[in-house]
């Protein structure tokens, strides 16, 4: 088994007035020993601060079990901070840095369980745990890298598949005429362009997950479907400007929503149209920029006019996977205040008179609850951020090989690299590597 | 007839293998070939080696086999692969006399104390409940013996396919072949077909070389045995002959696709699956029909050069357009066909059906070795050979069985992959097969291998001293890397600023420029304060060692836990349905391979890491570990 230190926030999302974070493995007494200003005692509450380097992160009280009196089994360390979010979140980037890596959904008790520490009747639930979290992690998955990013993380597997098919045939047909001669210059190119798409992936996720420690929904609608009205009602605050002339608010603006006990984001985004305005266009890069990185989007029709095959063909063109149609102006159409299921799910109300605003709290109820079987989406997004970087240092390190001709090496760092970002789909890529090759060269002396 | 321990059927380069490697551990061996003189025949190309073949083969060398130094011996062209690409993908290929080879290999084989010879056909294997306890021939005659290893290659059932005509393959004793494989149906064994080709055999003489692209030995001449490489053994070598390299054109491919309803690998004939790696010229050109020309390696057979193997012309189509396409290629516009080229369709036996010393699950002391598993190539089955040979005499003799991981050696990475994947294909080696190509590399197999199979006495006293001198030399060398120093402003640092652009900021040793990927050994040579050593044959091995060592640490702590997970042990009556969580394509990938251990589980292709746990979880449940 693999024993690589490992954390994970103990305590449910959302705010509360303490959090806890736990972290098991060999040594992470020592090894952790830099960011606390007071030494560790076995099962022992010490109040303490966090550093990362001289940067106060909080003041915390934590508990340190040496193995093998553990829940684990392990040495294992709790960390009782603040119950802010930002502040958790904070923690567990720092343990990363450390070389703590971020627990799969399961894996404490997954550990405890193999050294013996459940009881019988614990044990017996341990294998629907570890199957169930598998369940969560792949939804965790998908919401963490909805719709556009689940599509990058799959093409830059394809790119750099291709790319490892091509330095395979080279190496293990020298003598076939069909296999190319390595073009140093274009498979730098190549290099660099998975590079830069995976730094913009990378870029995209930090920010989505900054804003994703809660769900958020982003509003998305063309001008006059009453996007503003709409959220000023849902928000029952008059923070945007509501006025009918197309393209008035340029910029997406978060605001925070209390469903029940829970925070979301709403986010308003510019109206989309087609425009020759060169701030207007920025305005409607940013709109789709913050509708791709949310968990959801709704999107806005005017009820007058209906579904068109223009908004059709934008929701197809933009990967938008999970969002909801609502029928703004059921005051003009007549129409009753409902929910329609299916996919997608489609909601009828007036922000004018406000009939049916109440349902959208259903739907975000309802889908939130769904979201909840799903694992906390900061803690998943940051376990695929780490691939992705893992990812990006080996491409990184492959491209001075290029030139040296150390074929056997830039083979190496491309397989750890292919290996470290399919990962995040939980595909082994192995015998596709040779599938591909046969497809593309005429292999055979 | 006396009584043995380890009965071989088949004398290939698996039957081979086997016999020898069971003979120098000493057990009573007979080996039963259908024709004396067909032992160690090469029956496709004459070659030894290659990308991922040589590391097998000098694999089976440093466990003091044959193939590598028979093919020494009957070196007809030898070259070394990749040579700037890397060591570990670096490998050599020798183009063997087909006679000299087996008669090499026939030395060996008659000439151990402890191994016997047998002409004859086995008709059926004789069992007591699930156990073997010997052969039967086609006399009636019964052999006894507790260890049977079957390797009898394309023989079961071969059916050739040449245009319209098919025909069993094979001699007089094939009736017999049928029989066995009618035998093993009964006994619940899975058996399926696959394919493979062969090309036409040309007259030397009727072709016309002036005007081809010839291709020389490398020189020095590269050995593939440790022996006559590392070890400098001296040997007698035979004489060399080229080979040339030609290609097909549009003229050829026109005939070839005109005839295209004529190739039974197209026209329905043929439905099992053959090599993709090793396709037919038919199948080149269908395929990859924007391609205007296939490469062709005029490779000689023998050392007297009356026939040549045109390599990259495998075909199943009729003798008359073979005669036709073989005309529209350069050199060959006169020649003259020797022996036609046909597909051979065989049986194979599901390998999923073998543990990881090659016994099979369902009847203990039967051990099956190479074609016969699914794989292709000379090196493919000398590899099983020889751990089939290994274990049947280890089982005899009451020890532990063995068989080396996918971390250290090509051998593990062949027989893991069979026995939990089965093969879809004929199975042959590739570098990228293997996770850990970078420590298995085909210059260091001794290092890896040459301990353990003197520990388990396969590789003999002699040898194993040459060996152990061979190290001594590479620690010393290594330590002198290590203590000499370039110092700044040295002519040597100026060297290596002009030569790398390298500027040292503090005195550097030897053994730490060579981490850097685009400095070699030969450059360190080049250097004033390099000095003299006794070892510099043996510094470019020191050389890979340090160039990798960076990369090998990284795999270290994954190897550990690959280790581990090859010892937790699957019970062989585990129920897979009553797992949770298991999916049902999951149950019955794991029910057809029954994997052995949790390392071999993981190996299973669809078999996730969660599923693993899974695994794990159910066996420390019911407390199997």
């Amino acid at each position: 088994m693999n024993n690589q230190a490992i954390c994970a926030i103990a305590t449910p999302p959302g705010t509360s007035a303490l959090g806890i974070i736990r972290v098991s493995g060999s040594n992470i007494k020592k090894l952790l020993s830099p960011i606390f200003s007071t030494r560790l005692k076995d099962r022992a509450a010490i109040l303490t601060d966090i550093y990362d380097g001289s940067e106060l992160i909080d003041n915390v009280i934590s508990i340190y079990y040496a193995s093998p009196r553990s829940y684990t089994g392990e040495d294992v360390i709790e960390i009782i901070c603040h119950g802010n979010q930002i502040i958790l979140n904070t923690i567990i980037q720092l343990l990363n840095k450390c070389g703590v890596r971020t627990a799969e959904p399961g894996e404490f008790t997954k550990r405890a369980f193999f050294n013996s520490k459940l009881s019988l009747v614990q044990a017996e639930a341990v294998a629907d745990l570890i199957s169930a979290s598998n369940k969560k992690a792949l939804t965790a998955a998908n919401n963490s890298l909805s719709g556009k990013f689940l599509n990058e993380i799959n093409s830059i597997c394809e790119d750099i598949l291709r790319i490892r098919s091509e330095v395979e045939s080279i190496i293990n047909f020298p003598e076939d005429d069909d296999v190319p001669i390595l073009n140093q210059k274009k498979l730098l190119k190549n290099i660099i362009n998975i590079l830069s798409n995976l730094e913009s992936l990378i870029n995209n996720s930090e920010q989505g997950m900054a804003l994703n420690i809660r769900p958020s929904y982003a509003v998305i609608g063309k001008p006059n479907s009453g996007k503003s009205s709409f959220i000023n009602n849902l928000l029952r605050t008059d923070a945007s400007i509501v006025t009918s002339k197309k393209g008035t608010t340029r910029d997406s603006i978060t605001y925070e929503l209390t469903v029940d006990d829970m925070v979301i984001n709403i986010i308003d985004t510019a109206g989309i149209h087609a425009t020759d305005d060169e701030i207007e266009r920025e305005g409607i890069s940013r709109s789709l920029k913050s509708a791709s990185s949310s968990d959801n989007i709704i999107y806005l029709i005017d009820d007058t006019v209906g579904l068109t095959q223009e908004d059709q063909e934008f929701i197809k063109d933009n990967n938008f996977s999970n969002y909801i149609l609502v029928f703004n102006k059921i005051d003009l159409t007549k129409n009753s205040p409902k929910i329609v299921t299916g996919a997608p799910r489609s909601v009828y109300v007036s922000a004018k008179t406000g009939d049916g605003m109440n349902l959208i709290k259903e739907v975000i109820k309802d889908s939130y609850q769904r979201a909840d079987t799903s694992e906390n989406i900061f803690l998943a997004r940051n376990r695929h951020l780490q691939h992705l970087r893992d990812g990006q240092a080996y491409l990184f390190n492959s491209k001075h090989l290029i030139n040296e001709g150390a074929f056997d090496l830039l083979a190496e760092d491309l397989r750890l690299a292919h290996l470290a970002i399919s990962a995040i789909i939980g595909q082994n890529p192995t015998e596709d590597l040779l599938n591909e090759i046969f497809t593309s060269f005429c292999i055979g002396k | 007839m006396q009584s043995f321990e380890v009965i071989v059927v088949g004398g290939g380069h698996a039957g081979c293998e086997a016999a020898h490697a069971s003979a120098r551990l000493g057990a009573r061996t007979l080996l039963i070939t259908m024709k004396l003189d067909g032992i160690g025949q090469m029956s496709c190309n004459p070659a030894v080696g290659g990308i991922g073949k040589s590391h097998l083969a000098r694999e089976v060398d440093a466990l003091d086999g044959l193939i590598c130094k028979a093919a020494d011996k009957a070196s007809l062209q030898s070259r070394v692969l990749n040579s700037s690409k890397g060591p570990a993908v670096r490998a050599t290929r020798i183009q063997t006399c087909r006679d000299a080879y087996k008669k090499a290999i026939q030395q060996e084989i008659m000439n151990h104390d402890d191994l016997t010879v047998l002409q004859s056909t086995v008709k059926s294997i004789k069992f007591e409940v699930d156990e073997v306890t010997g052969v039967m021939l086609d006399t009636g005659e019964t052999i006894e013996a507790p260890t049977v290893i079957l390797t009898v290659g394309t023989f079961l059932d071969g059916v050739v396919h040449m245009g319209e005509k098919t025909f069993s393959a094979g001699r007089s004793g094939d009736q017999a072949s049928i029989e066995l494989e009618n035998f093993f149906r009964e006994k619940g064994f899975n058996i399926q077909r696959l394919k493979t080709g062969t090309p036409p055999r040309i007259k030397t003489q009727s072709i016309d070389f002036k005007n081809l692209q010839k291709q020389d030995s490398d020189n020095p001449i590269p050995m593939l045995s440790y022996l006559y490489d590392h070890y400098q053994e001296p040997i007698k070598s035979i004489n060399k002959l080229p080979c040339y390299i030609t290609y097909s054109n549009t003229s050829t491919h026109d005939i070839i696709t005109k005839a295209k309803k004529l190739s039974p690998l197209f026209n329905g004939k043929i439905n099992s699956v053959g090599p993709r790696y090793c396709p037919s010229i038919e199948d080149k050109v269908y395929r990859f029909a924007d391609k205007e020309s296939h490469q062709i390696f005029l490779e000689p057979e023998t050392s007297d050069n009356l026939e040549i193997y045109p390599n990259g012309l495998s075909t199943s189509l009729p003798l008359e357009i073979q005669k036709e396409f073989l005309k529209t290629i350069a050199g060959l516009e006169n020649c003259e066909i020797t022996q036609p080229g046909y597909a051979i369709e065989y049986s194979y036996f599901d390998p999923r059906n073998l543990k990881s010393n090659l016994e099979t699950k369902n009847i203990k002391g039967l051990f099956m070795a190479g074609q016969i598993n699914g794989t292709t190539g000379y090196e493919e089955a000398a590899a099983q050979g020889i751990i089939a040979g290994i274990n049947a005499a280890l089982k005899v003799q009451n020890k532990p069985s063995w068989s080396p991981k996918r971390h250290e050696s090509y051998i593990g990475v062949l027989i893991d992959d069979l026995i939990t994947q089965g093969v879809t294909e004929p199975y042959r080696m590739f570098t990228s097969r293997a996770e850990y190509r970078l420590r298995l590399r085909d210059d260091n197999a001794d290092t890896r291998l040459t301990e353990q199979g003197y520990s388990i006495g396969v590789v003999s006293d002699s040898r194993y001293h040459l060996y152990c001198k061979k190290m001594q030399r590479i620690a010393s060398e290594k330590e002198r890397l290590e203590s000499i120093k370039v110092q700044l402003e040295t002519d040597s640092h100026k060297l290596l600023e002009q030569n790398f652009n390298l500027t040292l900021k503090e005195n550097k040793s030897l053994a730490s420029l060579l981490k850097i990927s685009n400095i070699t050994y030969p450059d360190l040579m080049r250097l004033p304060t390099f000095g003299v050593t006794a070892n510099s044959d043996i510094g470019h091995l020191v050389a890979s060692d340090i160039r990798y060592e960076g990369y090998l640490a990284r795999q270290d702590k994954e190897i550990e836990s690959l280790i581990a997970s090859y010892k937790t042990v699957i019970p062989k009556n585990i129920n897979y349905q009553t797992i949770k969580g298991l999916s049902n394509e999951a149950i019955e990938r794991l029910e057809n391979a029954r994997p052995e251990n949790i390392g071999q589980a993981a190996n299973i292709p669809g078999i996730t890491s969660t599923m693993v746990t899974l695994i794990k979880i159910y066996l420390k449940k019911n407390k199997y570990i």
